[in-house]
């Protein structure tokens, strides 16, 4: 086992901080949990049949855990990684590892699998919570395996940036300030500058989603459309399609392929003002269902978004780690010091 | 052939030069003293040492190996201190040894007995189970010498290990570095309180400015810079006044002093030329109750090597 890790596991957890988050984030994931199961039963009584109510409940759940679970990633991870090679430096302990014969990698792996282990037991720690919607069904058990590998590549990724930006900071309010930014910017930012894309990047004589679809490059990016595309492989359209957790991505999984969802339709209006309504017609294989088929299968023009998302959190992960180890190594060439430190 | 070699070496950050052409060359076994102001470039010189910092020029070789080249090979000889006491929170004198044990690839089952020795060894051995935040600075600083000798390393590198302590815990500390010296560690300790240094060096390096003003073996250096040393000697009362008549006839003897019952004269000649006076005054019939070379202390060879270089500047 990486020392560094062994070390970081018995500091952490012996804190007093641990406990009391770890109760505070299971009392939240609970009450959101609850709130997402009031809200899907208000929804499914007024709108839908009973027994499709179940799984379209089992379904919103999932969904809502999903997204809360992806948005926990971005919030949590970069919290808890930020401080990992700043703080070594502030209460001087670097040097003392640099001199030991860990390798620069040893020693970033080690605070990175730190940070992902503690997120893990985060989530092992809400797991009965998130697992109600399998009491509804609705979902498979692949698209549970499908949501939880695109979040644990979210956080290795949002990790390993904010690692890189630790070995560099001067201190720790900026090892966070900048972590969390490119958090954002992969997390939440992505998706601002989809619509940036969405409008400014078309040709002013066409529709924002042409009738065979069109890439948006900035959703390769983000954590969340990778996610919904994962667990919507193969795309399939249901054919009772309601608004759930996953609408707003699910518009930019399915637009890429020319399939308009109601999202789209009723999202800004455009939908209507730019005929997303006729993209759909073009791009669903068999437009009309036979009885009792709830989905129809969609003609793949792109292929699928999570792969492109993973091979940018690879290369991502790599170059901040390889960056960060970088940074630590020794002999350096400078004294790296810190804002504390220069204050002694 | 030293164990820690500098020929030339060269470090800068920025406009400052930090190592201007530093040698150095510390033997086996010796405790080597860096003494200078602060800024002199002692710490920057220890980071080179330690493979911790990359030179500009010059070459450096820790037990034949080059730190900068072969960095890994040079942290398996060397034990480094740095001026600070770097501590993790929530973990006991014994999780922290343990800890850098495991970094430093000591097999776990050594580990046990050794962090026992090593804890015995710096007095710590009642403090085993002990949060290592609760520790007094003094044992603090003991414990990072337990650390910094936890893979057994032939050399340790001690940046200003006295800093902070109190003088029981100073003199606890000196006692042990003496210990180690016994145990064949050569040891490199850098000071700006020459004090700290004083009686435990064997082998001395002064520098100021990034530069190395004068280094090598205590004695030599005292020999070479006191080239007049002072000679106290108590004889009795009513025989001073004949001693001091026969000191001043001799050739190497000069500045004849009587203060308070005590004669005190400069001696220009080597050892040789001392016992040959003190067996004269004895084959006279004088008693001397007390003869005794007064050796200049650090802080005195520090004033003769950089003194003069200051008041110019």
């Amino acid at each position: 086992m990486n020392p560094v890790l062994r070390r970081e596991v018995m500091e952490r957890f012996r804190s007093r901080r641990a406990p009391w988050f770890l109760f505070a984030w299971t009392i939240g994931v609970g009450m959101i949990g609850y709130v997402a199961y009031l809200v899907s039963q208000q929804v499914a009584n007024q709108v839908l049949g009973r027994l499709i109510a179940t799984q379209y409940m089992g379904r919103f759940l999932f969904q809502a855990m999903a997204v809360l679970m992806m948005t926990a990633v971005v919030l949590i991870v970069p919290g808890v990684t930020a401080l990992s090679i700043v703080t070594e430096r502030e209460r001087q302990t670097l040097p003392l590892l640099q001199v030991t014969q860990l390798s620069p990698i040893q020693l970033v792996l080690g605070k990175l699998s730190s940070s992902i282990g503690y997120f893990l037991l985060l989530l092992i720690a809400v797991g009965p919570v998130v697992a109600i919607p399998l009491l509804f069904g609705g979902m498979s058990a692949g698209d549970i395996g499908a949501a939880l590998a695109m979040m644990l590549a979210t956080a290795i990724t949002l990790g390993s940036v904010a690692i890189a930006v630790s070995s560099r900071a001067r201190s720790s309010r900026g090892a966070v300030a900048g972590s969390y930014a490119i958090a954002f910017i992969i997390g939440f930012l992505s998706l601002a500058i989809f619509l940036g894309e969405l409008f400014l990047a078309r040709p002013s004589d066409q529709a924002l989603i042409p009738a065979r679809g069109r890439e948006f490059y900035s959703s390769w990016l983000n954590p969340y459309v990778g996610m919904v595309d994962a667990i919507r492989q193969p795309l399939r359209v249901p054919t009772d399609y309601t608004l759930t957790p996953f609408a707003a991505f699910d518009a930019i999984v399915y637009a890429r392929q020319g399939v308009s969802t109601p999202a789209i339709s009723m999202g800004g209006g455009f939908g209507g003002q730019f005929g997303v309504g006729f993209a759909a017609e073009m791009a669903v294989i068999q437009p009309f269902p036979a009885p009792g088929q709830d989905e129809l299968a969609v003609r793949v023009r792109r292929g699928p978004v999570w792969t492109r998302t993973l091979i940018i959190y690879a290369a991502i992960t790599a170059l901040a780690l390889l960056r960060a180890a970088f940074v630590v190594r020794a002999p350096a060439r400078r004294i790296f010091l810190t804002k504390r430190r220069r204050n002694v | 052939m030293g164990i820690a070699i500098l020929e030339g070496v060269e470090k800068r950050y920025g406009e400052v030069m930090a190592m201007n052409g530093i040698d150095l060359d510390v033997p086996e076994g010796s405790i080597y003293g860096l003494i200078g102001p602060n800024g002199a470039g002692k710490t920057t010189s220890m980071l080179v040492i330690s493979s911790l910092l990359a030179r500009d020029a010059g070459k450096v070789e820790v037990a034949g190996k080059d730190p900068q080249v072969e960095p890994r090979a040079v942290r398996k000889v060397l034990g480094y201190m740095p001026d600070v006491f770097g501590f993790y929170e929530n973990l006991t004198t014994t999780e922290y040894l343990d800890f850098f044990a495991a970094a430093t690839k000591v097999p776990a089952a050594k580990r046990p007995a050794l962090i026992a020795d090593l804890l015995g060894l710096v007095d710590l051995e009642g403090k085993a189970d002990a949060d290592v935040n609760t520790l007094s600075r003094g044992m603090k600083q003991r414990l990072s010498l337990a650390r910094a000798l936890i893979h057994d390393p032939q050399l340790l590198v001690l940046d200003e290990p006295a800093s902070g302590l109190d003088p029981r815990a100073r003199v606890h500390l000196r006692e042990l570095i003496a210990e180690l010296s016994r145990m064949g560690k050569t040891v490199i300790i850098s000071s700006h309180i020459l004090s700290e240094l004083e009686g435990i060096c064997s082998h001395l390096a002064v520098i100021d400015e990034g530069k190395v003003k004068a280094s090598g073996d205590l004695n030599e250096i005292r020999r070479t810079l006191t080239a007049n040393r002072r000679i106290t000697l108590r004889t009795p009362d009513e025989e001073v006044d004949e001693v001091a008549t026969i000191l001043s006839g001799q050739p190497e003897v000069s500045e004849v002093d009587v203060e308070r019952g005590r004669l005190r004269f400069v001696l220009t000649g080597e050892d040789e030329d001392s016992a040959r006076i003190l067996a004269l005054v004895i084959g006279s019939g004088r008693r001397i109750y007390d003869w005794r070379l007064e050796v200049a202390g650090l802080e005195e060879l520090f004033l003769s090597i950089t003194g003069s270089e200051s008041n110019d500047s």
